[in-house]
């Protein structure tokens, strides 16, 4: 047994004391982020980078990792006791989650959430330990034409399938590929977009652009547009009150079931993710059920599918990011931007030249699941008591922690001007409504894309017709051309609604 | 002032484009072509040996053409800029290069008083008592940290230290 082997491997690394602590580290954090309103993963994981610079890859691996998953279980609670998603991935939570708790069942909807997340994480997991080598066997065969198609393939998917206008996501994945290859050209020893300034010669650094685009304009943002709003209700916290009874597990368990399945299938694709998934889980379970008109009222099937929907697809979508190379996220490619700052080139070859990694981090999973289980779980009343803090205390906290992760990094206070410089940026573009996640996964990407597409040229001895001849490539390519095909048409078919609405009106 | 989501305004429009749009992808289209203009001083290279300004300048072509892409699409958009907390990005900036300008010259005490109360600014409401807590606390923490992680977390606590 091949894989019983690597998971022994796996659990003897992700048991080892530091990657356990790491592990308790990233889910509690990441717990704690989720619950907080205002502080998203994308915002938490920039903040906590530069904390794992010291630690060994796999440990930093698996606590950033941790802190994704964590913040998908802590997002449900605010959604429930408050009406206000923790974090997007929990919107869907409300629906039916907050009429729960106004019914006195506040107790017994955050006792399902984290039981529904537990099962869909697990399906995950088991689906990663079972696809993740098969998958990695494939992307062996690939020569540099067919990674420079995936790439693109990723890069467009992820870029449209996302809210919002199309357009502007390819427009910031392709700034996004240029910024990354701001610094020396590493084959010609060129120095590339740096205006003559030596800081850039090694490039932007992801964690002072992440720290800016995502943890300070996010408080600004908030400044704009934050309902200011804390709990004070009681919850009780009894496990006979908490605990689901038979006839909710029976009602449930197919919701949950379905849940796992959708929410691992759209969170293997790029772009779609975790908060997509919650939609469309809820959606399918509405349209099942019998009663369809209790759905909106506390109807806890809804509130299951779609809580074990958004965990199963964040746990999937370390699938295609681990084994491929290819992140579907910019909470994903965060992650990747992590594995190359400790010198570990992410891709197929992880899994053999990294097996440690790979498998440790599939076992911290289960790790994590079970430690989130009973954080979540006898612990709740700690995190319910975390939504009481007001937004005046939490942001200048932020802030410190802004500034001491920026200067901690390389000691220099330059990188926090920089931080003020890319978080000024990052609030521009949310002026612009032009997205920033985009521009993350085209920077992590950008030098990757590059090598494939000159290696690719000069083993075809400059024949660029190499990318479409090459049959899994041309299909790669083909499905990108796709993707591009149907946004412009979602585009136009707006344009006319629109032009047809001003006419009528 | 009584509508300040914006919801029901009339966007503003320039020549028929929507102001917000025409911005949002004339800036595009600027860096595009500023990304063109700066590949070409690079080497070209050859189809074989591909050179660093190649893929720069593809780059740059496809940023311009999107940047015209975003002109257009926007042109009927109602898109309307939400209205700008001056006061709290003058704050937030400025407690952030208040810490990055004393953390070398005053330790990291003083600098986080100066970030936690330029910081408490930004909101209308100024609450002291409440920001010296916020501050003792973090002063208390970091204290913690370099003590406890020394070598990890490299700061001077106290003035000259």
């Amino acid at each position: 047994m091949e894989l019983f082997d690597n998971m022994m491997l796996g659990f003897t690394t992700a048991l080892s004391w530091s990657s356990l602590l790491a592990c308790l580290i990233g889910v509690t954090l990441g717990t704690f982020i989720g619950v907080l309103p205002g502080v998203g993963a994308l915002a938490g994981i920039s903040l906590l980078m530069p904390l794992t610079f010291n630690q060994s890859p796999t440990d930093a691996i698996v606590m950033l990792a941790g802190i994704y998953y964590g913040s998908i279980y802590g997002g449900s609670t605010a959604a429930i006791l408050l009406n206000l998603p923790g974090s997007v991935t929990s919107a869907v939570t409300c629906f039916d989650g907050y009429p729960m708790a106004q019914n006195g069942q506040a107790g017994k909807a955050l006792a399902m959430t984290t039981l529904a997340s537990f099962i869909g994480g697990c399906f995950s997991i088991v689906l990663m330990m079972a696809f993740a080598p098969p998958l990695v066997a494939v992307a062996q065969s690939f020569g540099s034409p067919e990674y420079f198609s995936m790439t693109i393939l990723g890069l467009l998917a992820a870029s449209t399938l996302s809210q919002g206008s199309p357009v502007k996501g390819i427009a910031m994945v392709v700034l996004g590929l240029i910024v990354g290859l701001v610094g020396t050209d590493i084959q010609s020893g060129v120095a590339r977009f740096t205006f003559g300034q030596r800081e850039l010669l090694d490039g932007i650094s992801l964690v002072v652009l992440a720290m800016g685009l995502f943890g300070v304009s996010e408080i600004l943002i908030n400044f704009t547009s934050l309902q200011q709003a804390t709990s004070r209700q009681k919850v009780d916290t009894s496990w006979k009150a908490m605990w689901p009874t038979r006839r909710e597990w029976r009602s449930t368990s197919g919701s949950m079931a379905r849940g796992s399945v959708i929410g691992a299938v759209i969170g293997i694709l790029p772009g779609a993710g975790a908060a997509i998934s919650a939609f469309i889980a809820y959606s399918v379970e509405k349209r099942v059920s019998k009663t369809p008109e209790r759905f909106g009222k506390g109807a806890i099937e809804g509130l299951a599918a779609s809580e074990t929907a958004n965990n199963s697809a964040a746990q999937a979508a370390f699938i295609p990011t681990m084994s491929l190379g290819i992140p579907g996220s910019a909470t994903m490619a965060l992650l990747l931007g992590a594995l190359l700052i400790h010198g570990v080139q992410p891709g197929p070859l992880v899994i053999q030249t990294n097996p440690d990694l790979f498998w440790g981090l599939i076992a911290s999973f289960w790790i994590g699941n079970l430690l989130l289980l009973i954080l979540n779980l006898p612990m709740i009343g700690i995190w319910v008591r975390m939504l009481m803090i007001p937004y005046h205390i939490l942001y200048p906290c932020i802030l410190f922690f802004i500034c001491l992760g920026a200067f901690s990094a390389r000691n220099n206070p330059v990188d926090i001007f920089l931080v003020i410089l890319f978080g000024l940026v990052g609030y521009g573009m949310k002026l612009l409504q032009l997205p920033a996640a985009p521009l993350l996964l085209g920077l992590v990407l950008g030098p990757m894309a590059e090598e494939h597409f000159r290696r690719a040229l000069l083993l075809s001895r400059g024949d660029a017709s190499v990318f479409v001849t090459e049959p899994i490539s041309a299909a790669l390519l083909g499905a990108a051309a796709i993707i591009v095909a149907m946004s412009i048409r979602a585009s136009l078919r707006k344009r006319r609604q629109v032009k047809a609405a001003r006419q009528a009106a | 002032m009584s509508d300040p989501t914006g919801e029901n305004r009339e966007p503003h429009r320039v020549a028929g484009f929507n102001t917000l749009e025409l911005g949002a992808g004339l800036v595009v289209l600027a860096l595009g072509l500023l990304v063109i203009v700066e590949a070409r001083s690079y080497p070209w290279g050859t189809m074989r040996n591909v050179g660093p300004g190649i893929f720069p300048t593809l780059l740059g072509i496809v940023l311009s053409g999107l940047g015209l892409a975003v002109i257009a699409e926007g042109r009927l958009s109602r898109a309307i800029a939400p209205q700008v907390p001056w006061r709290a990005i003058l704050a937030i900036c400025a407690a952030l290069a208040s810490f990055a300008f004393l953390i070398d010259r005053a330790g990291a005490f003083v600098s986080i008083f100066a970030l936690i109360f330029i910081a408490g600014v930004a909101e209308r409401r100024f609450r002291p008592l409440m920001l010296l807590c916020v501050a003792l606390g973090l002063c208390a923490f970091t204290a913690a940290l370099v003590l406890g992680f020394r070598g990890i977390v490299n700061m001077d606590l106290l003035p000259g230290g």
